[in-house]
């Protein structure tokens, strides 16, 4: 059975926190150098009480709305993230009753980060495809700032909080893109590099303040993604037949320009192939790649038949690579799903 | 290549004049060094000398004698 890539909304936080909004804060820090080693101007930042989980609800909102979804449909729900409201219950399950889904829908949270999309197409696509299930509403949501320490220069520059919804059925309803194979891997020894290390079971409490706050080693970061992402592209263009100058269009994480520009170079990957989509919202972790689809979508980028490379990878270290064939005309985007 | 020829790549990744880079350099004391000068090392290890360095060998990037030793241990220069 093939499945499908449906419909895709996203939903970021109102409250902005601009590059000048961090220079005046931070003496040290200026704005203009700030954009040219990130590539992002301003982020999105949930507000006080406001949560990932609240992102995620917006986003599916907004999705299941557009798309008059009804939603006695929703067979699953999949919740990707890192900053849920709760140890437990799960995210899914209060999003389940918040949006209304029937009590026949299965509900369960993944915790992963910027390799969460791609995870989460793998697994939706597998359900459809072997698991008795018709449509699987995949949200990711992450509100990374909630951990971010005000004056760690690294982070601070990079996340903005932000979530997504993605609708991956076997119906034949009019989709966007086929969702095709798959690959993906796993390497736990960088874990250390991105890391929240206080506040769970093994080390609940801390009093380093540093400890509750993510931690990122950027350069280790870069060494893995160098590493692994044109690896693990090859395995993907192995599976599906196709050489890199078939593929159209290649939709990686937005992890940082610096990271992209350097990625694009070594895979000779032309600049028309690869969009960004960071300089508004920064690095939403699990939700860069829905963006820009939902936003290379808007702005007409896609063809029927056009095949696309979706790359997920970073914390964990955990990567996951998933084709996907265009269907629609550019011609319905702004008309009826 | 040589340890000679290896030192104005070194500069040129860090975007500093080759007369900044001795032998006994430390990345600390070069002008302008960040964390994105790092990820230029790895960079230049990657693509000049098919070099991938794994988790955590990063943090070994803090000299040129560093810079050298690694190149040595992994047989790319003289």
């Amino acid at each position: 059975m093939t499945s499908f890539l449906a419909g895709v909304a996203y939903h970021l936080p109102e409250r902005c926190l601009s590059n000048d909004d961090l220079a005046a804060l931070h003496p040290g820090w200026d704005a203009s150098s700030i954009f040219r080693k990130t590539g992002v101007r301003e982020r999105h930042i949930c507000a006080p009480g406001e949560t990932a989980i609240d992102l995620g609800y917006g986003a599916a909102e907004k999705l299941l709305q557009e798309m008059s979804i009804d939603r006695n449909d929703i067979d699953v729900v999949l919740v990707c993230t890192q900053t849920p409201d709760h140890f437990l219950p799960n995210s899914a399950c209060l999003l389940q009753d918040r949006l209304g889904l029937p009590q026949t829908c299965a509900a369960l949270d993944y915790n992963l980060g910027c390799s969460g999309f791609t995870y989460g197409l793998w697994l939706a696509s597998a359900l459809v495809q072997g698991g008795g299930v018709r449509n699987v509403l995949l949200i990711t949501a992450d509100a990374l700032s909630r951990y971010c320490d005000p004056d760690d220069y690294a982070t601070m520059t990079l996340f903005g909080d932000g979530a997504a919804a993605a609708l991956i059925t076997g119906d034949d309803r009019p989709a966007w893109a086929e969702i095709g194979p798959t690959v993906w891997g796993t390497d736990g020894r960088g874990g250390a590099n991105l890391i929240v290390r206080a506040g769970c079971a093994r080390q609940p409490t801390s009093e380093h303040r540093g400890d509750h706050n993510l931690f990122m080693n950027g350069p280790e970061i870069f060494s893995f993604a160098l590493s692994t992402v044109k690896e693990g592209i090859q395995r993907l263009l192995d599976k599906t037949a196709l050489s890199w100058s078939e593929v159209d269009h290649f939709l990686f994480h937005q992890a940082n320009r610096f990271i992209l520009d350097q990625l694009r170079a070594t895979m000779d990957i032309p600049k028309s192939k690869l969009p960004m989509e960071l300089e508004d919202c920064g690095n939403t972790s699990s939700s860069t790649i829905p963006l820009l689809l939902r936003r290379g979508r808007e702005q007409q980028r896609f063809q029927p038949g056009d095949r696309c490379v979706l790359a997920g990878f970073g914390v964990g270290y955990s990567w996951a690579m998933t084709s996907l064939s265009w269907i629609e005309s550019p011609a319905c985007v702004h008309g009826a799903y | 290549m040589t340890v000679t020829e290896v030192l104005p790549r070194i500069a040129e990744s860090l975007d500093v004049d080759p007369n900044e880079i001795g032998m006994d350099t430390i990345f600390q004391d070069v002008r302008g060094w960040d964390s994105i000068s790092t990820m230029s090392l790895v960079l230049l290890l990657y693509k000049e000398f098919d070099l991938k360095l794994g988790p955590h060998e990063t943090s070994m990037l803090t000299s040129v004698p560093d810079v050298i030793q690694l190149l040595r241990d992994a047989g790319k220069i003289e």
